[in-house]
């Protein structure tokens, strides 16, 4: 996946393009999960792999396409009707978006400081990026030159 | 304005009167620390998680936050949630994708505005140019809805004519922005955040109580329109998911978030400033969703009578149904909104002027801190005269503002830190067509030549756009692998 970020991003966007068009709702949610995750992927990819940040890509990935779908069928089964019942406060399918689709994805960020320290960021990456810093060179001449 | 709710009363006057005179404080606090354009622009790297975090998100949280969504969700119900629920996903996609490269751009190079980092990115002062450009135009559109709301806010607090009150706040947002830059920015936005969690969590429990918990509500709600309280609302689908999409990615590509994102301390910093953000933002799109709700609630059950307009949602909801404190505190977090989002656009035009744009063609400023001070007050007295003489531009660059960022910044910084593959052509050719597509669909839209179909938002298509051509024609220009194109040092920024 991580190798073919930039297709997948191209192919995703095109095809959320199409769905507006013809009006394919119900399946622009799908393309705009593909979207997210890889979009996250490229953020979390170390030298092609994902590490530890893969398993939570998967879960990301797959919790989005069960809550939006689950919120689909649940607003096909009493499209305009007045709610049959009501689920902490709210209509079914409603309930699912404010508990669902916008509380759960909190964890996400949960997720990225869990595995900082040993995937987001090391210390000899840190090493790296000082040896090769313009910032550190550029001290250095003003140094020489003094 | 007409219908504009007045409440000066002595305890929202004492409570605005002390939030200003903070606001002041910090300015002249901050003024004997800003030295270099390092202190004015991105804070000399001083700041720990809580402000950085708490800062990102209320620069995001505008007065729209609090006056149009509530107002949103009064007319069409459930559909504008998708805006501001997206942030709760937004801001750790930001910090996978961002945190990370800005704070390390940072630390090898001497990167003060995002086209410093594009320039640096992409080895060419072309695309920093178009970025600071893209930058200008967002930023005077935004900037001069600011100056509009702040006069709607200061008519409301204080009873006074809207351009004195707008002319006051903007006084006062121009002195310590000027006084401090960015660093007394990002603690009054500290501050300012503070408040608003505060207001609006306090605001959704006194919604609860007044509406008879949320079940009456939206039985209340749905009883005159069962959309209203569907999980798209009473507005087309594709209008909430495009919505959804737009504002998710997005955030990453607003540079008044992302350019926090250099300011920390060290990158360790940044572990946590995800999720704080993102709670952050949740609890204020509480208010968001609460207050549109229970006084639409209130309308069908009889209670109150219809509004005239549902911008004044919030402020009617306030005037008549909170206590004073509660509404002064409101008023004071709706201040805050509009300063805080305010000092950032300033701190971001005046670096496009001073630093961006003339190093785009290879000038360099000479004290750019004395220059950056003119320019924020030159800024000011521009968007001034726009928001009070030009309103048909501002009401279109106002619209524009997030797409607009959002289709610039995000295939070119956003993908671009992240994917070895983007072309310094691409950048420029992908901020362009962002740039045109945004205007060109909102002024048609406007006129009524051409509606994009199915209600989908115009932001959405234009940054799905720029992505398009951002990623083909670097497909085009170069091969898996190849990253000759890169500086060492920039190349060890994207693969870390």
């Amino acid at each position: 996946m991580v190798k073919y970020s930039g297709e997948l991003l191209l192919a995703a966007s095109l095809g959320m393009l199409l769905c507006i068009w013809l009006n394919w709702w119900a399946v622009f949610p799908l393309l705009m999960i593909l979207f997210f995750v890889v979009y996250v992927a490229m953020g979390a990819e170390r030298k092609g792999k994902l590490g530890p940040a893969a398993p939570i890509l998967w879960v990301m990935g797959i919790g989005y396409v069960i809550l939006f779908y689950l919120l689909i069928i649940l607003y096909k089964a009493n499209p305009t009707g007045m709610p049959k019942s009501y689920f902490l406060g709210f209509p079914p399918a409603t309930a699912v978006l404010v508990y669902g689709i916008w509380l759960l994805p909190l964890l996400l960020g949960v997720a990225y400081a869990l595995i900082f320290d040993k995937w987001i960021i090391k210390a000899e990456d840190l090493n790296r990026l000082e040896a090769h810093s313009w910032k550190r060179k550029e001290k250095e001449s003003i140094g020489l030159k003094g | 304005m007409s219908g504009v709710p007045i409440f000066n009363t002595p305890v929202t006057l004492s409570i605005a009167i002390l939030y200003l005179l903070v606001c002041l404080g910090i300015g002249v606090w901050s003024y004997g620390r800003t030295k270099t354009a390092a202190d004015y622009f991105i804070t000399g790297q001083t700041i720990g998680l809580w402000v950085v975090s708490i800062a990102a998100f209320s620069a995001i949280m505008s007065g729209f936050g609090f006056v149009g969504g509530p107002g949103l969700t009064y007319k069409f119900g459930t559909s504008s949630l998708w805006i501001t629920f997206a942030q709760a996903v937004a801001f750790p996609m930001a910090w996978f994708l961002l945190a990370k490269r800005m704070r390390l751009m940072a630390e090898v190079r001497n990167v003060l505005s995002l086209p410093d980092a594009v320039a640096a990115r992409y080895r060419s002062n072309g695309a920093r140019f178009w970025m600071a450009v893209a930058l200008l135009f967002g930023v005077l559109g935004y900037l001069g809805t600011q100056v509009q709301a702040m006069g709607v806010v200061m008519q409301t607090i204080f009873g006074i004519d809207l351009v004195t009150g707008a002319l006051i706040g903007l006084a006062i947002l121009t002195i310590y922005t000027m006084m401090g830059g960015i660093l007394a920015g990002v603690y009054t936005d500290f501050f300012q955040g503070v408040i608003m969690i505060f207001a609006s969590v306090g605001v959704f429990l006194w919604c609860m109580n007044v509406g008879g918990g949320m079940t009456n509500i939206s039985h209340n709600v749905a009883l005159a329109d069962p959309k209203l309280m569907g999980p798209w609302g009473g507005m087309p689908i594709m209008t909430a998911l495009t919505w959804y999409f737009l504002f998710a990615i997005g955030n990453a590509g607003q540079p008044h978030m992302a350019t926090k994102l250099y300011m920390t301390r060290d990158i360790y910093r940044l572990k946590w400033g995800g999720f704080v953000s993102a709670v952050a933002y949740a609890l204020c799109a509480l208010l968001w969703m609460s207050l549109g709700l229970t006084m639409r609630s209130l309308v069908e059950s009889g209670k109150h009578a219809p509004l005239a307009n549902p911008d004044l949602t919030a402020t009617t909801f306030l005037m008549e149904y909170t206590p004073e404190v509660l509404a002064g505190i409101v008023l004071a977090g709706l201040m805050a909104a509009i300063m805080s989002t305010g000092n950032s656009f300033l701190n971001l035009g005046a670096a496009a002027l001073v630093r961006d744009i003339p190093q785009a063609f290879g000038k360099k400023v000479e004290n750019e801190v004395f220059w950056a001070r003119l320019a924020t007050l030159g800024l000011v007295v521009v968007s001034t005269f726009f928001a009070l003489y030009m309103k048909t531009l501002v009401a279109l660059l106002g619209v524009f503002g997030w797409g607009t960022f959002a289709a610039a910044v995000v295939p070119v910084v956003v993908i671009g830190l992240n994917w070895k593959r983007g072309t310094a052509t691409a950048a420029i050719a992908a901020i362009i067509i962002g740039l045109v597509a945004n205007f060109a669909l909102e002024i048609m839209a406007k006129y009524n030549v051409y509606k994009l179909p199915n209600g989908a938002v115009v932001g959405a298509v234009a940054v799905m756009l720029a992505i398009i051509v951002y990623l083909a024609i670097s497909m085009i220009q170069k091969k898996h692998d190849d990253d000759s194109d890169l500086d060492q040092d920039i190349k060890e920024v994207l693969e870390a």
